[in-house]
This record gives structure tokens, C-alpha cells and sequence, in this order.
């Protein structure tokens, strides 16, 4: 695994500083899109740690709406402090991971991927289910984060962003671990890894849980900072299709294809979701199969075969 | 506890087993033959429905009399999607072909819904609202004959699986890929038919589904997990597992929503359920011979 | 050879059944550590399932599988792994996406109940492996740059880097040319010296019958022979097993 981080540094330093300032340039809808996107990069970015392990979860809107739900919901009932609520949020995500995995985990990977969407549908159909608990398909209201109005948007670009400083540097140091080799053994040859001490449902529950947690916490940010969260909005198809198709697009085995994707998409969905209106996700489709045939290292892998001709 | 209501949610959960069967075996033919998560199956059903509204609102056919039709149509794209888009990918990692096929739903989706737009629309022949009276059962006619295609069928591919070289060759494939292949069989083409057959049998539950209930762009997704529930419960590749699992998931069904309260609702995740259920139990499925 | 360890490897009427088809019918094996011991049979005997009941990658249908006194039938492969045994694969099963240091970095880092934690410590273990088996130079270089011979080096290597006791060998020879073959050879002798007990499966008759302190010979899952090179060269019912494959049972 070459470093090549002495070339993506002055980047990835632009990168960050452009971000922290952009507050000051940009208007409240410019800025809710801008949230929209890293939102996104948590999604993505967590949803890849799982194929590091040659797994792929279909149902990751599931672990979104976990977080939403329990961050609303205890919300209301104790009014903890956000940052507590959206933890607890990512708490809550990795547990479901935990029990979802050591049950789904210890078969093939096409048992996963149908689990994890037969799992977000149960999970809608739960919360519908039982208004007592959940208010049902009403949703689920609070107080909005910070206050609401355009200051708080700006504390709440901030939060985010924080946040997703922290899973994309979880995504990065897990590359560099010990962890890497484990995932990358079971990946490459389950009975091979096994043969050489890996219990692979052990180290697959683990990515698992991984890629749970911040999707978890941006599910519980996401309820704060639209004040409302319902049933289809939570465990909505669209944010697990977003989760395969971001880190796909970008590249599936690095750290900054999932960011590159997020940008990308999430800007590129709402514009088409503004002309196309009716079926606009027939892009999306397009893109997964295009990328599949002829770009399956993605963005950044092609990024990296110009620079290597270079 | 009243016997005749009971007697009517059986009657009831077996019809809805039935239309499942149908869905669910042509599902696990095609991954017992090319274990390919086939996510573009629940779309042969959407375009079954939708071929047969057209013929009927447009040329008057019979939605019975489009059945031969559908299953044309349906196996002849069954076979082009295969060799186009999944054969390529067929040695790939398992992820590329769940992407792949999850990328062709949603093209194949969404050009519904810009085709045809997302309304719900529903077909009525002479002989929708007829119901028939077994004693104190009432079933709906169209129903039974849903029901009576969907057996007629699994017969009928069950003797091509057993009679005919073709079938050998599936057979063969399903439990050993390699061995088959150092036999001669040309995997290819066993590869092609069974994904048409397979999609022609979607294509079949989807003029089933038009004569029952509505169709809509997303019509395929509501039977597409149960499909994959069913699939992984009898065991790839196993029509007799398909069968079963069918009509436990439609008894199950059956039973929670009539006896269980708010029971209609619940109903769906009763294929998440016993999913897990058996998924813990036995990972392999229920019909899955070692 | 002390009596107390004459049980490192026994199997006791170990019996594998596929559905119908018997696999292995009633086993028995006995190994003495540091011994060379070599597995050979037609086609299709149960070399390979008889490996991968050892190594727990099959479950057993009846019998007992016993290392160090320890009943292992039944465990994960990992476990098996923590426990002491390695083995290779008939066909190499290389991570293709890490080079050839970090394939054998990996075994390093997990081959033992508790990971490995140093790295520096873990890369010159797996650096001092790839010498010994010859892929020093080679120790940046990915998987796909290797030739058949590497690969199989490098299957090797990866066994090793668990430091198992016991390690089993699938057709380690199979598709090298001679002169290949003979540095393996010698490979594997010094990796006996060095305190491993090997079980080998082999099809190259004379480089096992050469290797091989005694040689057991599967047939139908059943074994029909076990005794020193010699012996068994000469026993009636392996011979016959052999009728109409081409093999040359080289005496010594």
C-alpha cells in the first residue's frame, strides 16, 4: 500500500481551509447543499470501510434512520445536549451492526446485501408500526438545532464538517492499521485468511460496526438540523443507493473516493432532481453500470493512471 | 376459534404462496445456475404487468392471452440482459455484479416511471370481480387462476429440469460450476436460457399481478426481497425449496394479518423475520444439500 | 524420539461423507514430530478433504482428530491455525491486492492467538521467512509479477509466518519443472531441520519417495498402505491402485 500522502498534502490542506471559510461566501441555500454534501461523505465514507472486507451493504439508510430515530426520540424525552444525542445515535447504529453482522455475517456476501435491505424496509415498517413509541408515519418533531435561523445553519456547518473530519480520518488511519490486513486478507481469500488465524466474522463484524457508527451520528445530526424526522425520510432507498454509488464512482479501496463521490453526486443529484424532476435517479443507474464496465478503480483511480503517464 | 375464517386465510395465504412460487423459482434458477444476486428479476414482473395492461388497454388481448406473449418477450430480454450486461461480469467480484444488477433496476425503474409515469394503474376485465364459492370459502377468481398459471409453470420447468438435456445441464452446473464445464457442458448458453427462462417466469407472476392488483414503476421492488427471502429460506437453486418457502411466506403472511392486530401492516416484515429466522438456523437454507 | 510426543498428529477412524459419497472412510494416521511424511493416491482419493478436515475447513462426519493430545476436530481453521498447524493450497491462494511482503505480513500479524503487535518487529519476522524461502528479493514486488514457482513460494512463505509445528503441504511441486522442483526439495528439508514436521501431498513420485521418512497411500478415501518408501513402492495394492495413471514408483 504505497504513501502518497507527501502529494496530497498541500490538497488536502486547501482542501480543509477552503471549507472552513466557505460560511463567509456562501447564501443559506448554498450552505444547506453544502451540508447536504458532507453529510454525504460520512455516508460514503463509512459505507466503504464495509468493502474493504468484500462486504456491501444495501440497507445503509437503515443505520441512518436508527440514528435519527434515537436521537429525536431521546431528544424528547430527556433533552441531552446534541453532541450526546447524535453519540448516542452512533451508539445505537453499531449495535444494531453488531447483532445484523454476527447473524448475516457468517455467509456469503449476497446474505449481507439482502439482509441490510430487507433490514431498512423491516425497520421502516417497525417505526410506521408502533405510533406509540415513534409517532409513526407522522414523524417525529424537535427543537431545531441550535436554535434554528442562519446562524445556527452556520454552527451546524461547522458540526458536520467536524464530523467529517473524524470519519474520513477513521477511514484513513483503519487503512494504515494492523486492521487493513486483516480486512484485505478476508477480502481477497476468506479460507485462505482463516487458514492463517483470521477469524474472519469476527473482523467482517467489525467493519461492519465501523461503517455503522458515523452514519449513525450524521442520522441523529440530520433529525437535529431539519428539526423533523419521518419514517421515509429516515430509512429512505435513496440514501443507500447514494452509499454504493459515492464511494463506487470515486473509488472503492481509498480514502478520498468517497469524498470525491459525495461532492460529486450529491451536487449532481440535486441539480437533476431540479430539471429532471420524475425518474431522475435513471442517472444514477446509468453511472453504477458505466462505472462498473469501464471504471471499476473509479475517480481516483483514474486520477492516478494520468499522473502515473505523466 | 371460527374454522371457516381460518379455512379462508389458508385459502388466502395459499394463493398469495402461489403468485410468490412463481417469482421465486424463476429466482433461484438463475442463481443456483450463475449465483448472481438478480436484482433485476422483480423488473421482469414490472414489465410482465405493464405488457399486459397495454395489450389489453390498447388491443383488447385478454390478459390470459398475453401470457404466451409475456413470457416471449420476457425470456428474449431475459437473454439479452445476460449477454450483455451480467455475463460480463460474471467472474467479477460479487460486488460488481450486486452494483451492476442494482444499477439496471434503477435505470430499468426509472424508465418506467418516465414512460409511463408513477401512477398506480389497474386493468378491468370481465372477469375481475368474479369470486368463486367453495363452501364458506370465497376466493377471487382471478386469483385462482394466478394461482393455476403459477403451478402450471413450476411443473412444467420442473419436467425441462428433469427431461430435457437442457435441464441436465442446469442441474449439473448448479451443484458443481467446475465440474460441468470439465464435462462440456457449455456453461454459456446454460447461463442464457436459464436467465431467460428465469425472467420469463417473472414476466408470468407480473400478468398474475396486473390481474390481481395495481401496477406501478416500483411494483417489482415489493416482490423482490420477499423473492430473495424465499430464495435463501429454500436453498439456491432448489424449485422444490422455492415452493415451500413460498407458501410458508404466504401462509405466515396470511395468518399475521388476519389474526395478528393492525396484522396488514406487520405483514411486511414478516419476510425480514423469517429471513433472519432461518438464516440463524440454517444458514444455508432449508433445502440445501451439502 | 521421546514416547510422550509420538501422538503430535493422530487421526482416529476419521470419516467424511458428501451427501452420499464417501470422501474418507475411517482413517487413521499416526505422526511423530519432525517426521517427513509423505500422502500420495490417485486422482480423487480424499488428499485434499483429508487436509481440509484436518484444518477444520470441512467438519468431520465421524472420527477424532488429535495434535499435541488436544482434540481439534470440530474447530475453526483459525483456531487450528493458533493451535500449531499450517498448510498450503493446491491451487496458491495469494492476497492479490497486498505485495508479496504484506501476504506474509499478514499470517505474521494474526497466525498466533494474540496478534503480533509491533510492526517493525512483524516486518523482519516476514522479511527472514521470505528469505528462507527464497522471495527476499522479491518482497515489494505484486502478487501478479510472480512466477508459478513464487507463488508457490510464497504459499509457503505464508504458511511458515504462522510458525506452525505441523505443516500440511498440497501438491506443493505440482506444475514446477525439475530443477524447481529439486529447490523446493531442499527447502522443505531445511524447514524439517529447522524443527517443522511436515505431511506432504504429492504426484512428483520421486522427489516425495526421496523426501519422505514414510509414505501413506489414500485410495477411494480409504488408506491402503503406510510404511517407509521402499515398502510401499513395492506393496501389491498400491500398485494396482496406480494401474492406468502414469506413475513411476521410484524405489529410494
Amino acid at each position: 500500500m504505497p504513501n502518497k500522502a507527501y502529494a496530497k498534502i498541500p490538497g488536502l490542506v486547501a482542501l480543509l481551509v477552503l471549507l472552513a471559510f466557505l460560511p463567509a461566501f456562501l447564501g443559506p441555500y448554498s450552505m444547506h447543499m453544502m451540508i447536504l454534501v458532507l453529510i454525504y461523505v460520512v455516508i460514503a465514507t463509512s459505507w466503504n470501510i464495509l468493502v474493504w472486507t468484500h462486504q456491501i451493504s444495501l440497507g445503509h439508510a437503515a443505520f441512518f434512520g436508527i440514528g435519527a430515530y434515537t436521537g429525536a426520540l431521546i431528544y424528547n424525552a430527556w433533552r441531552l445536549p446534541p453532541y450526546l444525542d447524535m453519540l448516542l445515535g452512533g451508539i445505537f447504529a453499531s449495535l444494531s451492526a453488531v447483532v445484523l453482522g454476527v447473524i448475516c455475517l457468517r455467509m456469503a456476501p449476497w446474505a449481507l446485501a439482502i439482509a441490510t435491505l430487507a433490514f431498512a424496509e423491516a425497520m421502516k415498517v417497525l417505526v410506521i408500526m408502533l405510533p406509540g413509541l415513534t409517532e409513526g408515519a407522522e414523524g417525529v418533531g424537535i427543537p431545531p438545532l441550535f436554535g434554528g435561523g442562519e446562524a445556527a445553519r452556520t454552527k451546524a456547518y461547522y458540526l458536520i464538517f467536524g464530523i467529517a473530519c473524524l470519519s474520513v480520518l477513521l477511514a484513513y488511519t483503519l487503512k494504515r492499521s494492523k486492521l487493513y490486513y486483516a480486512f484485505t486478507a478476508i477480502h481477497d481469500d476468506e479460507d485462505a485468511a482463516n487458514m492463517l488465524g483470521i477469524n474472519p466474522t469476527k473482523y467482517k463484524v467489525v467493519a461492519f460496526t465501523l461503517s455503522a457508527f458515523f452514519v449513525g451520528i450524521v442520522g441523529s445530526f440530520y433529525a437535529h438540523y431539519i428539526a423533523y424526522i419521518d419514517p421515509h425520510a429516515a430509512f429512505n432507498i435513496h440514501i443507500s443507493v447514494e452509499a454504493q454509488i459515492m464511494p463506487l464512482m470515486g473509488g472503492l479501496y481509498t480514502v478520498a473516493g468517497p469524498v470525491v463521490g459525495a461532492f460529486i453526486l450529491t451536487l449532481l443529484g440535486e441539480y437533476l432532481r431540479i430539471t429532471i424532476k420524475t425518474g431522475y435517479l435513471i442517472v444514477y443507474g446509468i453511472i453504477l453500470v458505466v462505472v462498473i464496465f469501464y471504471l471499476p478503480q473509479g475517480l481516483i483511480g483514474l486520477a492516478e493512471k494520468w499522473v502515473k503517464k505523466r | 376459534m371460527d374454522l371457516a375464517i381460518f379455512a379462508q386465510v389458508i385459502a388466502n395465504g395459499i394463493l398469495t404462496g402461489g403468485l410468490y412460487a412463481l417469482i421465486a423459482v424463476g429466482l433461484t434458477l438463475i442463481f443456483g445456475v450463475m449465483r448472481v444476486i438478480n436484482f433485476v428479476h422483480g423488473e421482469t414482473l414490472m414489465l410482465g404487468s405493464y405488457l399486459t395492461y397495454f395489450l389489453f388497454t390498447l388491443y383488447g388481448i385478454d390478459p390470459f392471452l398475453s401470457l404466451p406473449l409475456a413470457i416471449c418477450a420476457l425470456f428474449v430480454l431475459g437473454v439479452a440482459i445476460q449477454r450483455f450486461f451480467i455475463n460480463p461480469v460474471i467472474d467479477a467480484p460479487h460486488l460488481n455484479q450486486i452494483l451492476l444488477t442494482f444499477g439496471l433496476v434503477l435505470i430499468i425503474q426509472n424508465l418506467a416511471l418516465i414512460l409511463w409515469s408513477g401512477n398506480y394503474i389497474s386493468m378491468t376485465t370481465r372477469y375481475s370481480a368474479i369470486s368463486l364459492k367453495f363452501g364458506p370459502l370465497s376466493v377471487g377468481l382471478t386469483r385462482v387462476l394466478g394461482l393455476i398459471i403459477a403451478v402450471f409453470l413450476t411443473v412444467l420447468l420442473t419436467l425441462a429440469l428433469k427431461r430435457t438435456e437442457w435441464g441436465k445441464a442446469v442441474r449439473a452446473v448448479t451443484q458443481d460450476r467446475e465440474a460441468a464445464m470439465l464435462m462440456g457442458v457449455n456453461v454459456n448458453r446454460v447461463n442464457m436460457v436459464a436467465f431467460g427462462v428465469g425472467s420469463a417466469m417473472g414476466g408470468a407472476g407480473g400478468v398474475v399481478t396486473s390481474m390481481i392488483m395495481y401496477t406501478f414503476p416500483l411494483v417489482g421492488m415489493l416482490f423482490v426481497l420477499k423473492a430473495f427471502a424465499i430464495v435463501v429460506l429454500g436453498g439456491f437453486g432448489s424449485i422444490a425449496g422455492a415452493v415451500v418457502g413460498s407458501l410458508i411466506l404466504g401462509l405466515t403472511e396470511s395468518l399475521v394479518t388476519h389474526y395478528v392486530p393492525r396484522g396488514s401492516g406487520w405483514a411486511e416484515g414478516v419476510s425480514f423475520a423469517v429471513l433472519v429466522l432461518i438464516l440463524v438456523v440454517r444458514p444455508k437454507g432449508l433445502f440445501y444439500a451439502e | 524420539m521421546g514416547k510422550e510426543k509420538m501422538n503430535f498428529l493422530e487421526l482416529k477412524e476419521v470419516t467424511k461423507f458428501f451427501g452420499g459419497l464417501g470422501a474418507l472412510r475411517e482413517v487413521e494416521l499416526k505422526v511423530s514430530p519432525g517426521e517427513i511424511i509423505g500422502l500420495i493416491g490417485p486422482n480423487g482419493s480424499g488428499k485434499t478433504t483429508l487436509f481440509n478436515v484436518i484444518t477444520g475447513l470441512y467438519p468431520l462426519t465421524r472420527g477424532s482428530i488429535r495434535f499435541k493430545e488436544e482434540e481439534i476436530a470440530g474447530l475453526k481453521p483459525y483456531r487450528i491455525c493458533h493451535k500449531g498447524i499450517g498448510r498450503t493450497f493446491q491451487i496458491t491462494k495469494p492476497f492479490n491486492r497486498l505485495t508479496v511482503l504484506e501476504n506474509v505480513m499478514v499470517g505474521t500479524f494474526y497466525g498466533k492467538e494474540k496478534p503480533v503487535g509491533d510492526r517493525n518487529q512483524a516486518r523482519r519476522f516476514s522479511e527472514e521467512v521470505l528469505d528462507r524461502v527464497g522471495l527476499g528479493l522479491k518482497k515489494n514486488h505484486r502478487v501478479s509479477d510472480l512466477t508459478l514457482e513464487d507463488k508457490k513460494r510464497l504459499e509457503l512463505g505464508k504458511a511458515l509466518s504462522t510458525q506452525p509445528e505441523l505443516l500440511l503441504l498440497d501438491e506443493v511441486m505440482a506444475g514446477l519443472n525439475p530443477t524447481e522442483i529439486k529447490e523446493i526439495v531442499e527447502l522443505l528439508r531445511r524447514m524439517r531441520a529447522g524443527g517443522v514436521t511436515l505431511v506432504v501431498v504429492e504426484h512428483v513420485m520421486h522427489a516425495v519417495m526421496n523426501l519422505a521418512d514414510r509414505i501413506c497411500v489414500l485410495h477411494h478415501g480409504e488408506k491402503i498402505a503406510d510404511g517407509p518408501p521402499a515398502e510401499v513402492s513395492k506393496d501389491k495394492r498400491v500398485i494396482e491402485s496406480y494401474l492406468g495413471e502414469e506413475f513411476l514408483l521410484a524405489a529410494g
